[in-house]
C-alpha cells in the first residue's frame, strides 16, 4: 500500500508541486492550506508523513505540531517543518517536541524528497520489524 | 392666472427631468456593473484555464520532460503570461538549487520579455509594479530598461519606487547597485518596513560580506538620507550578520548625531548594539542620560539594553525607569530589576505601586532571574 502525505502549505504554487513530485513517487499526497483543516486531517487520516509550512493562517506549525504532540495523536517524529524564518528558539522548540526536521524557505526540492524517502525507507524497516 | 400654472408645468418638468436622469444613471450604473461583473468572471475562467494548462507544463520543465522552446508554444495569450509568470515568481522566492535556476532562465523567454516590457511603460500602478516584479527576477543587462527602472524610482507611488528599486539590485554591476540603493534611500516616504527589504536584498546580492559593509556604512554616515531610514538600516547589521562595523559603528554611536530624527537613530544604535553583544556602550548612554531622554522608545531601548547586559551599577537608573510614564518601559525595567540584589526594597514597593502590571512581569521576569 502507497504511504500517506499530508502537505499543510498555504503557498499554493509550491505546494502543487512538491505534491507533483510526490505523486511522481507513487505516494499518496493530501493537501491542505491552513493549519486548521491540516490538524483536523492528521486526527482523521493518520498520514504517514507530515509535510508542513510554518507560517499559516489559522494556527502556525508549532501550535500543530504542540496539540499532535499532547493529543498523541500520531508521533512527531513524522513531521517535517519547513520554514521562511529562522528563529533559534523557534527551532529549538520544534525539536524538542519531536518534530524529524527543520528546513528553511527557499528549499531544495532533492533534498526534501532524499528526506522524505528516508523516512519512509525507516517507516518501512519499523512496519517489517 | 397663467404664472401658476406655468410654474407648475416648470416644477413637473424638472421633477421628470430629474427623474429621467436618475434612471438613466441607474441603468448606466447597472448595466456598467453587470458588464464588469461579466468581464472578470470571464478573465477569472481564462485564467484558471490557464492556471490547468501552464502549470503543468511549469512542472515537465522543471523536471527535464520539455525544452524552453516547447514550453514557449504552450504561452498563446496574455492569460497564460500571467498565470505563468506568477507561479514562476512564486517558485523562485521558494525553491533554490537547479529548480530556482531553469525557472530563471524560463523568464528569458521573448514572450515573457516583450509583455513585462510594454507593461513596464504602462500608466496604471499594478501594471507597473508586476513588470518590475518580474525584472528582479531577472538579471538586467538592456541598458534601457535600466533607464527606466531608474526613473521609475522617483515615482510618486511607493510600490513603484520599491519595486523598481528592487529590480535594479538585481544587476551585476555593483556601482549601479548602490546608486539605486541612495536613491530609494533618499526617497523621504519609504516605510521603515521596505527599507529593510531593500537592505536585505542589496547584502544578499553583493560579491562579499566587506563590499556590502562598505556601502551599507556608506548609508548610514550620509546625512542626506532620512533618519527614519537609517535607524531600520542600523537595526538590521547584527541580523546581516556585518559584526565587523560594530567598531566603526560604535565610533559613530560616541559622535552627537546631527539628524532631524536623532532620537530614532539613537534608539536604533542601542537596539543594534544589544545584538554586537561585546560592545559595553554604558559610557555612552551615561554620557547621552538616554534614560532622560523625552521619547519613550529611546528610554525602552536603554531599559531593555540594562536588562540583557545587567550590572549592579543599573539598579539606580532602572529604578528610575521602573516608575517611568510609559508601562512598556516600566516593565521592562522592573523585569530587569529581577536580577538585582540590591534593589529588593524598590522592588517590593513597586510591586505594590503596580499591583497589575507585576501579573505579567512575575511570569516572564521570573524566568530572567532563573536565568540569571
Amino acid at each position: 500500500m502507497s504511504k500517506k502525505i499530508l502537505l499543510i502549505e498555504d503557498d499554493e504554487s509550491i505546494a502543487k508541486y512538491i505534491k507533483h513530485r510526490l505523486e511522481k513517487k507513487g505516494l499518496m499526497v493530501l493537501h491542505k492550506d491552513n493549519g486548521i483543516d491540516g490538524l483536523e486531517t492528521i486526527k482523521s487520516e493518520k498520514p504517514d508523513l507530515v509535510v508542513m509550512d510554518m507560517m499559516m493562517p489559522g494556527i502556525d506549525g508549532r501550535e500543530v505540531v504542540e496539540t499532535v504532540k499532547e493529543k498523541n495523536i500520531i508521533p512527531t517524529d513524522r513531521i517535517i517543518i519547513l520554514s521562511g524564518k529562522e528563529v533559534t528558539e523557534e527551532v529549538e522548540a520544534l525539536y524538542k517536541l519531536g518534530i524529524q526536521d527543520y528546513l528553511r524557505k527557499p528549499i531544495n526540492i532533492e533534498h526534501l524528497m532524499i528526506r522524505i524517502d528516508r523516512i519512509l525507507e525507516q517507516l518501512q524497516d519499523k512496519d517489517q520489524s | 392666472m397663467q404664472t401658476p400654472l406655468l410654474f407648475d408645468e416648470a416644477i413637473i418638468g424638472i421633477i421628470w427631468g430629474v427623474i429621467i436622469v436618475l434612471f438613466l444613471l441607474f441603468i448606466i450604473i447597472t448595466l456598467y456593473a453587470l458588464i464588469k461583473r461579466r468581464l472578470l468572471a470571464y478573465w477569472q475562467k481564462r485564467l484558471d484555464i490557464a492556471e490547468n494548462t501552464i502549470l503543468p507544463k511549469i512542472y515537465e520543465y522543471i523536471d527535464g520532460e520539455i525544452t524552453e522552446e516547447q514550453f514557449d508554444r504552450f504561452l498563446k495569450n496574455r492569460f497564460d503570461i500571467i498565470t505563468a509568470f506568477g507561479n514562476i515568481n512564486e517558485m523562485i522566492d521558494n525553491l533554490k538549487g537547479d529548480e530556482k535556476n531553469r525557472l530563471r532562465e524560463l523568464l528569458d523567454l521573448p514572450r515573457f520579455k516583450k509583455f513585462y516590457l510594454k507593461k513596464l511603460n504602462s500608466s496604471r500602478t499594478v501594471q507597473i509594479a508586476k513588470a518590475c516584479m518580474y525584472f528582479e527576477k531577472k538579471n538586467i543587462t538592456d541598458a534601457a530598461v535600466i533607464r527606466k527602472l531608474q526613473k521609475l524610482q522617483h515615482h510618486s507611488y511607493n510600490v513603484i519606487g520599491y519595486s523598481a528599486t528592487l529590480a535594479l539590485l538585481n544587476t551585476d554591476n555593483q556601482r549601479l547597485r548602490e546608486n539605486a540603493l541612495k536613491t530609494f534611500l533618499l526617497r523621504s516616504n519609504n516605510s521603515s518596513l521596505t527599507v529593510s527589504d531593500i537592505i536585505y536584498k542589496f547584502y544578499s546580492e553583493c560579491d562579499t560580506k566587506q563590499e556590502a559593509a562598505e556601502a551599507i556604512f556608506e548609508q548610514i554616515t550620509d546625512d542626506q538620507i532620512p533618519g527614519k531610514h537609517i535607524a531600520p538600516i542600523i537595526t538590521m547589521l547584527p541580523e546581516l550578520g556585518l559584526y565587523g562595523l560594530a567598531t566603526p559603528l560604535y565610533e559613530l554611536f560616541r559622535k552627537p548625531i546631527e539628524n532631524d530624527d536623532s532620537d530614532l537613530i539613537l534608539a536604533a544604535f542601542i537596539r543594534g548594539f544589544n545584538h554586537f553583544s561585546t560592545i559595553d556602550i554604558f559610557p555612552v548612554l551615561k554620557e547621552k542620560e538616554t534614560w532622560s531622554s523625552p521619547f519613550d522608545y529611546v528610554r525602552l531601548e536603554t531599559a531593555n539594553w540594562m536588562k540583557d547586559r545587567y550590572r549592579p551599577e543599573f539598579d539606580d537608573i532602572l529604578i528610575r525607569l521602573a516608575n517611568d510614564p510609559d508601562k512598556e518601559v516600566r516593565i521592562v525595567s522592573q523585569a530587569a530589576l529581577l536580577q538585582s540584589d540590591q534593589a529588593k526594597n524598590a522592588l517590593s514597593f513597586l510591586e505594590e505601586k503596580y499591583a497589575e502590571e507585576w501579573k505579567g512581569i512575575k511570569e516572564s521576569g521570573g524566568r530572567i532571574a532563573e536565568y540569571h
